[in-house]
């Protein structure tokens, strides 16, 4: 794993606007995708991250499992008790899932470390399978770990053939342009495997109290919805109430609230202490020791992580403060040129299928980090 | 549920990276779409216009039907008094149950397929006054049961529910606002 300079395309500002990438490069005041530079991985490297990925994919799916028939961990994680029994059906029914991405803390040597689990609502999606597809084949570099967008596809295909739903609605909030994308781009890919499909904001999501049935702003009930919007929302929000009667699918699923809490860390070093690919984690003070990072169970975009070394504390602000919080051993990022770079690894309808690297000037990967492209050679 | 990730191929690169939607007009370019393809539940009267209709297969049709009795000899409304029954299901509608109560006759079943489960859901369905119910005593309106019916003239044996009418009592805005007040959510 090595940062170097390379040549950025001539006409690469063109090539996103073709690709509908400017609201979102725009909209964030800096400059988002960086192509003044790239990662570079050798082959074996790659199988280090999909094979970890991979592990990292069934831990947590047992990890579930294992939850959901002990029954006693539920309140670690601070899952409401209404929403239990749904949640139990979603996972015993088997409730599809299409995508989650792990982030991971690697330098290209030893074993990747998850630093969380994105099970819920991940972005960067279409900066992975699509922007930097493209910028691979114009430099004609020679391979990459991308093959998301054909695994959407085949995993949206194998959903609907299993389930028989012919029309899925994507819910997200139209006024960010970087959820507005990643929801549509996922919307093409399931249009491609056959999917009628339908973009919804979230305000315009009904009820219809009569025939207890979610439904669009046309009043046409919701058979099964996608949604860019966390379940521990949906959860204190007046619709949560409906969500156990159970009248539409949602996707991800319920079950994913069991992974997207940061609870999961310790979760999974309890079930798996001293696997090579976790931290050690704990959901009380004093049993980790320092370097350690204390996060909040439910916290996004990087807010309200502190990071305690032997001398100082540091992190980043946010508004996602107060509340439990969980200790995880510190894995600082590695260093390249100045900047903390971060692995998005993607699992797609249960495979390990690509990566996306982000980077920051801190040591806390935020909502200001830039995605760098990557490639990989043989040797 | 939890089963290990199947051996797969090695395989690292898409071949194609191809859009539709997004390129064609962006997020406004709502694809047109059938109406009839979003009717998410069908009733039947019997096994064969389950099977006319065309949706599912034989079989589920056949196990829909037998599903649909199971529930029905197990669960269908009952009273003690014949009139009462028939107050509720109309003259003529109820006979008498294996529990020596009354309980409407078995009319037909309705059917739909859920995001969760392999094979489609099914259970009985009984004719009211004002619409129809089901063992669970969950009502469709007979307004919202008509005010599509224009929508599956060729349904054939097959009536379907359609919700789409317009209907002031849908309670809206419930979902989005502690994403409003926190930002970005990825």
């Amino acid at each position: 794993m090595q940062r170097h300079p390379i040549e950025p395309r001539h006409a690469w500002r063109a090539r996103h606007q073709e690709l509908r990438f400017d609201a979102v490069e725009d909209s964030g005041g800096t400059a988002y995708w960086t192509e003044d530079a790239c990662y570079r991985f050798t082959a074996a490297q790659i199988d280090v991250i999909e094979s970890a990925t991979q592990r990292l994919h069934d831990m947590c799916l047992e990890t579930v499992e294992r939850i959901i028939t002990g029954g006693d961990w539920y309140q670690r994680l601070c899952v409401p008790e209404w929403l239990v029994p749904y949640i139990e059906t979603t996972w015993r029914r088997g409730d599809p899932t299409i995508y989650g991405r792990f982030d991971l803390s690697w330098n290209g040597a030893g074993a990747p470390k998850m630093l969380e689990y994105n099970a819920d609502t991940p972005t960067s999606l279409y900066e992975a399978a699509v922007l930097q597809w493209h910028w691979l084949k114009d430099r004609g570099l020679p391979d990459q770990f991308n093959f998301i967008h054909e695994q959407l596809i085949e995993s949206w295909a194998a959903i609907r053939a299993r389930t028989g739903v012919p029309l899925l609605h994507f819910a997200c909030d139209h006024d960010s342009a970087e959820d507005l994308l990643t929801t549509e781009y996922l919307r093409d890919t399931a249009a491609q495997a056959g999917f009628e499909t339908r973009p919804i904001t979230l305000d315009q999501i009904g009820f219809d109290p009569d025939a207890r049935q979610f439904v669009d702003e046309n009043d046409m009930p919701l058979a099964a919805l996608f949604k860019l919007y966390p379940w521990e929302f949906i959860a204190i929000e007046p619709f949560g109430q409906y969500v156990p009667e159970d009248s539409a699918g949602f996707m991800e699923p319920a079950w994913k609230m069991l992974l997207s809490n940061k609870a999961i860390l310790a979760t999974l070093w309890e079930m798996f202490p001293g696997h090579e690919n976790l931290l050690p984690a704990a959901l009380a003070e004093g049993q980790i020791q320092a370097p350690y990072v204390v996060k909040p169970l439910y916290s996004r975009e990087g807010a309200n992580i502190r990071i305690h070394d032997s001398h100082d504390v540091h992190g980043s602000g946010g508004a996602y403060g107060g509340g439990p919080t969980v200790w995880q051993q510190y894995a600082p990022l590695p260093v390249f040129d100045g900047r903390h770079a971060v692995i998005g690894s993607w699992i797609v309808g249960g495979t390990a299928c690509g990566i996306g690297i982000r980077e920051d000037t801190g040591a806390v990967t935020t909502n200001g980090a830039r995605f760098v492209p990557h490639y990989f050679t043989d040797d | 549920m939890y089963k290990p990730s199947p051996y797969r191929p090695k395989k690292r690169l898409s071949g194609t990276v191809k859009l539709t939607l997004l390129l064609v007009g962006g997020v406004a370019a709502y694809i047109a779409y059938d109406k009839h393809k979003n009717v998410l539940i069908q009733d039947y009267s019997n096994v064969e216009s389950c099977i006319a209709d065309n949706r599912y297969t034989v079989d589920e049709c056949t196990a829909a039907i037998n599903e649909a009795k199971a529930i029905h000899d197990k669960a269908r409304p009952q009273f003690a008094d014949k009139a009462d029954c028939e107050k509720d299901f109309g003259a003529g509608q109820c006979e008498e149950t294996s529990r020596s109560m009354f309980g409407p006759f078995f009319v037909g079943y309705m059917m739909g397929r859920h995001w969760g489960a392999n094979s489609p859901l099914s259970q009985p369905f009984y004719k009211t006054a004002g619409g129809m119910t089901t063992v669970n005593g969950a009502t469709m309106p007979a307004n919202a049961r008509t005010a599509d019916r224009q929508g599956f003239t060729d349904a054939r044996n097959a009536s379907s529910h359609f919700y789409g009418t317009g209907r002031s009592s849908i309670i809206r805005s419930g979902m989005g606002s502690t994403g409003r007040s926190l930002g970005r959510v990825g």
